[in-house]
């Protein structure tokens, strides 16, 4: 067993726990977070309601009265679930975890899609186009899916780039793709937002009448690849 | 079609137990704020205790009853009435075919549920016909009741069929007593949640001593809390983690919010303390300026009250059945 330091179980509640393997935003981390939700979905426990997985942690909702009929545990419900999971990372150690695929998304950054950029230039001393071409030349990993249905959280950034988040929230519209501190992501439906739009994507992040709403998943990554207006308008579905 | 609005009022929502497993696209699982009174509601109209109930808000909408059904009304008490006949709460009624229920005036809580025998037979969205206000579903999966909207019940054990209202509604001679669900209202009982070691001790005193306000900003996603600001100890820089239904959080002006049941999947503020779940059936019955009491309880505790609350509630569930059988056979 390879236990780490920085890790904690703790309650969330009297129907949640929690592992935390290191309260941090680190890829390797996730990765571990997320081979440990695959292998609880692969043996749940009566009473299991969801595993949320987030940037360094693993979160599982369960159904106390549930738990106690089938396990009928002899000290409180949430250790017996604290102690599952403590099965659950090592198992996840010696997974062997499926290399996800690269999803690539287009990106129109040109201003009418763009009503941040300028600020994010300014602010960090760039131009413009060298925003977009740092933007463009990572790798994003998606840690977590979470505010808003099919809003990934994608990182790292490169900190030439990072900006503060504006300073009160505003609408922002469906596929605009955003940055903050050390993080990039986009907005799949229009909501109220306080990250920094550089661009906006034709693609629909979130259908909720399709089999799988998402399009994206945690775990996978993403490339930002540039188009012009004239492909953002006339984008095939 | 079993029901028709015919004036929707403030916020007018389609509920069964939710929607989990979904967390993964950023979809919560919502269901009822009060899910003692939306079950108990199912209970006594005879139903599934997890079929879909309406959960109202007050002002409350006019409901015209299409044909005989078998319904019960449970949470808040807006006085109703059926066709002007005052309606109790937590007591079956069979009304009559056009018959129009309404809710003229507010006296306490703040939802209450309509129950029909056979649940409300909605469209379902990943496996589930709870409405969800912000994730662009649908139907009523995805917006709250609207005028004209018309809505049909499930098969059930069509119990109403030998029950026949002589009178526009006949209430059956039985009441769900609901009392240990709801005794002291306003205080809350919480376990501690993982960074309530970090608050300094000012902080802890005033957690333990005083009360806290509802903001009028609190809806279905959280409730907003007024009191002294609160303050850690150590400055903490935490990453989002899963949060639940009930988990309260420390918003950085030094406010406390809790989650409630259309929260967000994950969050990023220090976790004070977590509801526990058999009291979140009473927090959800609070309104804005209403003031909560909170008090730590152990683990072992909360599950013990959670157990005891589902335990009435199946005892319920057979005592309702047994009365409706015999009413039937009378």
């Amino acid at each position: 067993m390879r236990y780490l330091a920085t890790m904690t179980i703790y309650s969330l509640g009297d129907a949640a726990v929690v592992m935390d393997l290191g309260n941090s935003i680190d890829q390797s981390l996730n990765q571990q977070v997320n081979a440990m939700k695959v292998w609880v979905r692969d043996h749940p426990f009566d009473g299991l309601r969801d595993a949320v997985s987030a940037y360094s942690s693993l979160t599982l909702h369960y159904d106390p009265l549930v738990v106690q009929q089938h396990y009928q545990p002899k000290q409180t419900i949430s250790s017996w679930v604290q102690s599952y999971l403590t099965k659950v990372y090592d198992e996840s150690l010696t997974m062997e975890t499926d290399k996800e695929e690269t999803v690539v998304i287009p990106v129109c950054y040109e201003e009418e899609f763009s009503p941040d950029l300028a600020t994010v230039a300014e602010t960090t001393g760039l131009t413009t186009e060298d925003v977009i071409e740092i933007h463009l030349a990572g790798l994003y990993h998606i840690y977590m899916i979470g505010f808003l249905p099919g809003f990934p959280y994608m990182g790292k950034l490169d900190p030439r780039i990072a900006v503060p988040r504006k300073s009160s929230p505003r609408m922002v519209t469906a596929g605009s793709v955003a940055i903050t501190g050390l993080q990039t992501g986009i907005y799949p439906i229009g909501s109220p937002g306080g990250w920094q739009i550089i661009g906006s994507t034709p693609v629909r992040l979130f259908d909720p009448g399709a089999e799988i709403p998402a399009l994206l998943r945690p775990g996978q990554k993403v490339k930002f690849s540039r188009i012009e207006k004239n492909d953002y308008v006339n984008f095939d579905h | 079609m079993s029901i028709s609005i015919i004036k929707p009022g403030i916020l007018d929502t389609i509920q069964d137990s939710g929607r989990p497993g979904y967390a993964d696209w950023g979809i919560n699982p919502g269901g009822p704020m009060d899910t003692y009174a939306a079950t108990l509601a199912n209970l006594l109209a005879g139903s599934e205790k997890n079929a879909a109930v309406v959960e109202v808000h007050f002002p409350a909408p006019q409901i015209l009853f299409r044909k005989q059904s078998l319904i019960a009304l449970t949470g808040g008490d807006f006085q109703p009435t059926l066709n002007d006949i005052p309606l109790p709460l937590c007591q079956p009624v069979v009304v009559k075919e056009n018959t129009i229920l309404h809710f003229p005036s507010y006296r306490s809580g703040a939802r209450c549920y309509l129950a029909i025998e056979g649940g409300f037979a909605t469209d379902k969205w990943l496996g589930s016909r709870t409405t969800n206000l912000n994730a662009g579903a649908t139907g009523l999966t995805g917006r709250k009741l609207a005028k004209n909207d018309e809505l049909s019940c499930g098969p059930g054990k069509k119990l109403s069929a030998n029950l026949r209202a002589e009178t526009d509604a006949a209430i059956l001679p039985w009441r769900a007593d609901t009392a240990n669900c709801y005794n002291n209202v306003h205080e809350i009982s919480c376990v501690p949640g993982n960074e309530w070691g970090l608050l300094d001790w000012e902080s802890k005193k005033c957690w333990e001593e005083t009360n806290f306000i509802i903001h009028p900003s609190s809806d279905r996603m959280g409730y907003q809390l007024k009191n002294e600001p609160l303050k850690m100890s150590n400055k903490f820089q935490m990453v989002s983690t899963g949060v639940s239904f009930g988990t309260i959080q420390l918003l950085p002006n030094g406010q406390l919010v809790v989650l409630m049941a259309d929260h967000q999947t994950t969050g990023g503020y220090p976790r004070i303390a977590h509801v526990v779940s058999a009291h979140l059936p009473k927090l959800a019955q609070l309104r804005p300026s209403d003031c909560i009491k909170f008090g730590m309880v152990k683990m072992e505790e909360a599950e013990k009250l959670y157990q005891s609350q589902i335990h009435d509630l199946n005892l319920l569930q057979e005592s309702c059945m047994t009365r409706l059988n015999e009413y039937l056979c009378r």
